[in-house]
């Protein structure tokens, strides 16, 4: 038996997406992600990502659950900064709209790790497992169509699983 | 940030929630109960993502994660077979897991040693620590014994105090 299994057969479209622009803040990203992902009764809905947008409205970037936990590490260098310089303080107010931590700081860039569409689903899952991310954005040349996840990954090795296992 | 009082014992799951599965139990076994526990409708998902591995004696000695499992594939090193990954390389992923049979939990699990938090830990380390290791959820500590498991997840559903 021979079944092709390529990695736009089991993507999420990226119009399926929610999307948040590059220069949002923290707690707007959270706001963006917590309506799309959320849980009722033991369920999760939505999706745990969102795609970043620029300014120029291009998809440059994907914002996942671990990203919003860099923003805590930015902002510990942030008060160790303030903090290491006495007069630091007097400037906290001024520069603090400066120091806002943006969807830009915590994102992680379309160009560091993607994958071909019609790639095998195996490929895929060797590079989230050697990148160690669980979002891995689906390429059409330099277009982004999809993203595939571990969960979709599982999902179909599990079904593969079960399909073989069927006949006996 | 000591003003949020939040620990990771405040937002982790509690031990009890979760599969277990002995730690000799093999891949085949291990993504059946993982898809008894966790599964989805439509575009929902439910139940949690992970297993905790016991030992012979009903210890816990790691978690077991759906990349955990994948990476049960690169073991075989199909790469490098060109025939095999063209076409086939489901078939033969599979049938190679349920006849050889020689992958176990152990060989894929997260021992539960490699990164731990304690239960007083402030939320904001745990972000840091879960940054750290480039892990989705780590085990929580309580005077040494294991009491739950806290997740990206959790982090992200308390954020909202952190971030105005």
């Amino acid at each position: 038996m021979s079944r092709v299994l390529r990695v736009k057969n089991v993507m999420v479209p990226i119009g399926e997406y929610p999307v948040i622009r590059e220069d949002a803040v923290v707690a707007e990203a959270l706001c963006a992600l917590g309506g799309s992902f959320h849980e009722r009764g033991g369920t999760w809905y939505g999706f745990q990502s969102l795609l970043v947008l620029s300014n120029r409205n291009r998809l440059i970037g994907i914002l996942t659950l671990r990203g919003l936990l860099k923003a805590f590490e930015k902002r510990a260098v942030y008060d160790h900064l303030l903090k290491g310089d006495p007069e630091g303080l007097m400037f906290v107010k001024p520069f603090r709209g400066g120091l806002e931590i943006t969807v830009r700081d915590i994102m992680r860039p379309l160009r560091l790790i993607t994958i071909g569409q019609d790639s095998s689903i195996l490929e895929a899952i060797k590079i989230v497992c050697r990148k160690k991310v669980n979002s891995l954005p689906v390429m059409d040349g330099k277009r982004l169509v999809g993203i595939v996840r571990t969960i979709d990954l599982f999902w179909s090795v599990g079904e593969l699983l079960e399909s073989h296992s069927g006949g006996e | 940030m000591q003003l949020y009082g939040k620990t990771a014992e405040d937002i982790m799951v509690a031990i009890g929630d979760y599969a277990a599965i002995t730690e000799d139990a093999t891949i085949f076994e291990a993504i059946k109960v993982l898809r008894q526990t966790f599964h989805r409708d439509k575009k929902a998902w439910y139940g949690h993502r992970s297993a905790v591995v016991l030992d012979s004696k009903g210890n816990l000695t790691g978690i077991l994660t759906l990349r955990g499992l994948l990476k049960a594939a690169g073991f075989r090193e199909l790469d490098e077979d060109a025939g095999i990954k063209s076409e086939s390389w489901g078939w033969y992923y599979t049938s190679g897991l349920r006849e050889e049979m020689n992958i176990k939990v152990r060989d894929v699990m997260r021992p539960i040693a490699l990164a731990t938090v304690k239960s007083e830990t402030p939320v904001s380390d745990v972000a840091l620590a879960l940054l750290k290791h480039q892990v989705n959820s780590l085990p929580v500590l309580r005077r040494g014994e294991l009491v739950g498991i806290v997740r990206t997840i959790d982090i992200f559903l308390v954020m909202g105090d952190f971030f105005r």
